[in-house]
């Protein structure tokens, strides 16, 4: 059916487009790389499980989502952008197919593992949706160190050289995407039983994986936990460090987004679970800029929450906390304090000790959002004396739950 | 005569501050522009008296008897205070051609970039590390380049150059005498001079030859406090900052913890663990501070912010300045506490207090935080300030030296006319360099023409500064 094939490839090279043009970000509307991923069937729902919310992003997930339950596999066929791209690199490549074609299907495992774990706040293999995959190496160009260009675009180019050399494995076996569509396809055309055979045996696996799927995202959430003393400094809106590392998909939409280029992706701080996940750091001077929240606004996942402009200015990212065994005034090595003529705020002053007969930096914490001016202005080489770091969870609060959002009182 | 007195008094301090030592192969009496009388040791014959007008106490008051003041001198522009902003004023008004007197309350000059151990010249540079302040403060630094242990860190942004006390002594004798202007040492400036219409006509001094006079055409504040402007009524703010005492640790071994040693930088012992420090973090490990380094070696600075406290209020500076000595004694007991330190000793505890702010001028224009910030360009532009923490470099204009009334008179130096949170900038010792250099021509050129400091042709100015190689953007 040429006609049809031919509608099919000016779909998908539309959507190639859209999506490039959406993720660079090349179009006037600054939210559109959010909404550029939050297209995906898969980001919507797992998501929106995970958050117990739904976006205005998701709303053409959601849509894709009702088509894909009566046409299956419609998604990959009209519209994924990473598929068509993986499509060209297949033919050009060796194609060696032989060894995968007798795999299962990966995919939809890693899709029913992902929907399991949402359901408990983490949906482990999010980060695995073709979208999210695309959009990483656009944050690769504007990274301020090679390393972070290079991760931002490492699990793309990943892929790409695996479908290069073995076809189109990656699309048939194991993109969950494709087997979140088999997954609804399947309850929705309602294949009589009898049709399919070992149907218990399918029944069981799926429930087994469903169950071990719910276990490892504990065991993740967990280790978000035990973690949270370690734990990076997270952008503005980000949800609570347990479920962060499930939720953030990894897209790079932030980093790519944040003006002073201050969102990096972590390489193993908060461990496995965290890998790539943004984390901020302040360095050549760059902080966040008190008049602005585009991160926020680009998550399409939700593990950055939206902040209004108002809301980000008083959004506590982290606190400042001051290590005077480096402080250069303390220390009487310099007439420092870049921390104090830096803070936006105006919440930092040096205290004269009259005890000690030095002087250090006093941070208020009323005034104080951990936007990081005073970490990047300190003139410290290595150890700053002034630096921002997560909150840790108050007295009272469940062990290891950072408050997701926690504001400065409003300004009067 | 009391003049020679004074010349005495010059070229005692001065070789007092190492002039004699450090200068040895120059020809000195060839370089003094004033020189010392022939004088005979022991009883003097009976030399003619100013009548006396002691102050009296009437009716549980002290009164000060009215009387007239000899006048030392006369000259066409006379700078108060020999610190950086005074000495870069007199020498580039001198180089104008027209008669400068420079007058300075201590022994030596260079203020607080030597007598208060501020040896740290900072900022300098812009933000891609181009050195924006140049001109005389330049030709300094090139002076101490050729001198051993004269100064470090040269030309190494954004590294700031630290300079040794004596050397900048030295070079800025050698530079002022060099240059023809009259000089007074120890001669503390107490009072204004003005005429009818309020127009400053020179200040009054009091040295060991008693209160003195020098009238001039255009005076130049660079008492720091602005004690001239003050008196002359010129309007200001008083404000208050931090004093601290700067002091400088001899056979001190230990390398800076932090700061700028290359060791450091390159990280030889491996990047330090980034351990998270507790809200509020008390002082712990501060045994003993040794600073940083300076051109000579086993030398430290240490650097003191000290309480705020009020800079034109005696009480408050003795009390400083003696509770200041007492804990540098303390801490050098520290410091030999260490391993490898016990012979570190302290060097000297500065001569002069640091001193930061005190007054403000009220000038023609105000430079505020929002136009530093923004770095507004100004039409009067007469330099500029180099970046410091975030901060941008920015323009400083003309109108930030003169008074907004007062005639006759400019300010220069750290009390010009700013707000507080730029003040925190301009106090710093090469912004003062620039301000001063401006004063200078500035002062100059209105005693040459015979105008007024608010009426001065700003391209005249601007091309003089140009020529004295100062760069305006």
């Amino acid at each position: 059916m040429p006609r049809r094939r031919l509608a099919r490839l000016i779909l998908r090279s539309g959507s190639l487009l859209v999506a490039v043009l959406a993720l660079w970000p090349a179009l006037p509307w600054e939210e559109s790389p959010r909404f550029a991923i939050g297209a995906s069937p898969l980001v919507a729902v797992s998501a929106g499980i995970a958050t117990r919310s739904l976006g205005l992003a998701a709303g053409l997930g959601v849509f894709f989502t009702l088509i894909c339950c009566l046409r299956r596999r419609w998604f990959c066929r009209y519209v994924c952008p990473t598929g068509l791209l993986l499509d060209g690199v297949a033919n050009m490549g060796p194609g060696w197919t032989r060894f995968w074609a007798a795999w299962p299907d990966i995919g939809r495992s890693l899709a029913l593992l992902t929907l399991a774990g949402a359901l408990v706040g983490y949906p482990l293999f999010l980060w695995l949706d073709p979208l999210a995959l695309l959009a990483g190496p656009f944050a690769a160009p504007g990274s301020s160190g090679f390393l972070s260009g290079l991760l931002a675009g490492l699990l793309m180019g990943i892929l790409i050289t695996l479908t290069f050399l073995f076809g189109t494995a990656w699309c048939t076996r194991l993109c969950p995407l494709g087997g979140f569509q088999d997954l609804i396809g399947g309850i929705a055309q309602n294949i009589p039983t009898p049709a399919r055979p070992h149907a218990r045996r399918r029944f069981l696996t799926a429930v087994t994986t469903a169950v071990g799927g719910v276990a490892l995202a504990l065991w993740g959430r967990r280790a978000g936990i035990a973690r949270v003393e370690a734990a990076p400094l997270r952008p503005p809106g980000a949800i609570t460090e347990d479920r962060f590392t499930g939720v953030c998909i990894r897209c790079g939409n932030c980093a790519n987004a944040c003006p002073p280029r201050i969102i990096h992706p972590d390489r193993g701080g908060a461990g496995i679970p965290g890998l790539l996940a943004p984390s901020l750091r302040f360095v050549n001077g760059a902080y966040c800029q008190p008049d602005c929240a585009i991160c926020t606004q680009v998550c399409p996942s939700g593990a950055l929450q939206p902040l209004s402009l108002p809301q980000k200015r008083r959004y506590i990212i982290g606190e400042a906390l001051v290590d005077t065994n480096y402080c250069l005034t303390t220390l009487g090595i310099k007439d420092c304090d870049a921390c104090v003529v830096t803070c936006p705020f105006e919440a930092v002053q040096l205290h004269w000790d009259e005890e000690m007969y030095v002087s250090y930096p006093v941070v208020e914490v009323m005034k104080c959002n951990g936007c990081g001016a005073c970490e990047a202005a300190c003139p410290t080489l290595e150890v700053k004396a002034i630096s921002i770091w997560p909150l840790l969870p108050g007295p009272g609060m469940d062990k290891g739950l950072i408050p997701s959002a926690r504001f400065l009182p409003e300004l009067s | 005569m009391a003049v020679k007195m004074t010349r005495r008094d010059l070229i005692r301090s001065l070789s007092a501050s190492g002039l004699v030592t450090a200068g040895s192969l120059l020809p000195i009496a060839d370089l003094l522009a004033q020189d010392l009388k022939p004088a005979v040791r022991g009883p003097q014959p009976p030399a003619p008296r100013a009548p006396l007008a002691p102050a009296r106490l009437q009716v549980n008051k002290v009164i000060q008897p009215e009387r007239e003041i000899a006048v030392l001198r006369e000259t066409d522009v006379l700078v108060v205070g020999g610190g950086p902003a005074g000495t870069a004023a007199a020498l580039a008004a001198r180089r104008l051609g027209v008669d400068v007197t420079l007058v300075e309350r201590y022994g030596h000059l260079g203020g607080l970039a030597t007598g208060g151990l501020v040896l740290a010249i900072f900022p300098l540079y812009d933000r891609d590390d181009k050195q924006v302040i140049r001109g005389i403060g330049e030709e300094m630094m090139q002076r101490l380049d050729q001198l051993k242990f004269g100064i470090v860190d040269r030309g190494q942004a954004p590294l700031y150059p630290v300079v040794d006390a004596e050397a900048f002594k030295y070079v800025l004798a050698d530079m002022t005498l060099a240059s023809g202007m009259h000089i007074y040492l120890n001669c503390w400036g107490v009072d204004a001079i003005i005429d009818d219409r309020n127009a400053v006509k020179g200040a009054v001094f009091e040295s060991k030859s008693g209160r003195q006079a020098v009238l001039a055409k255009i005076v130049v504040d660079a008492s720091g406090d602005g004690d001239i402007y003050a008196a002359a009524g010129a309007s200001f703010v008083k404000v208050k900052d931090n004093i601290g005492l700067v002091s400088r640790i001899g056979n001190i071994h230990e390398v800076d913890m932090i700061g700028d040693d290359a060791e450091h930088q390159a990280g030889a012992t491996g990047a330090p663990v980034r351990k998270r420090p507790t809200q509020g973090a008390p002082v712990t490990t501060l045994d003993g501070k040794v600073g940083s380094h300076t051109p000579v070696e086993g030398v430290n600075w240490l650097n003191m912010k000290g309480p705020v406290a009020d800079g034109l209020d005696v009480d408050d500076l003795t009390a400083l300045e003696l509770k200041h000595r007492i804990a540098l004694w303390k801490n050098i007991e520290q410091v030999r506490k260490k391993p490898g330190d016990e012979s570190a000793f302290l060097l000297e505890t500065a001569p002069q207090m640091g001193v930061r702010l005190t007054r403000l001028l009220d000038g023609i224009t105000s430079l505020t935080s929002e136009m530093t910030e923004k770095q507004k360009t100004h039409d009067d532009v007469i330099g500029y300030s180099g970046t410091y923490a975030n901060n941008p470099e920015f323009q400083i204009p003309y109108g930030a030296l003169v008074p907004a009334r007062t005639e006759n008179l400019l300010a220069a130096g750290r009390c010009i006319a700013t707000d507080f949170k730029v003040a925190d900038t301009t106090r710093l010792i090469p912004v003062c360099w620039v301000t001063g250099q401006a004063a200078g021509i500035a002062a100059a050129l209105c005693a040459r023409d015979g105008s007024q400091p608010r009426n001065v042709a700003i391209e005249r100015l601007q091309e003089e500064l140009r020529k004295q190689g100062v760069h305006l953007g």
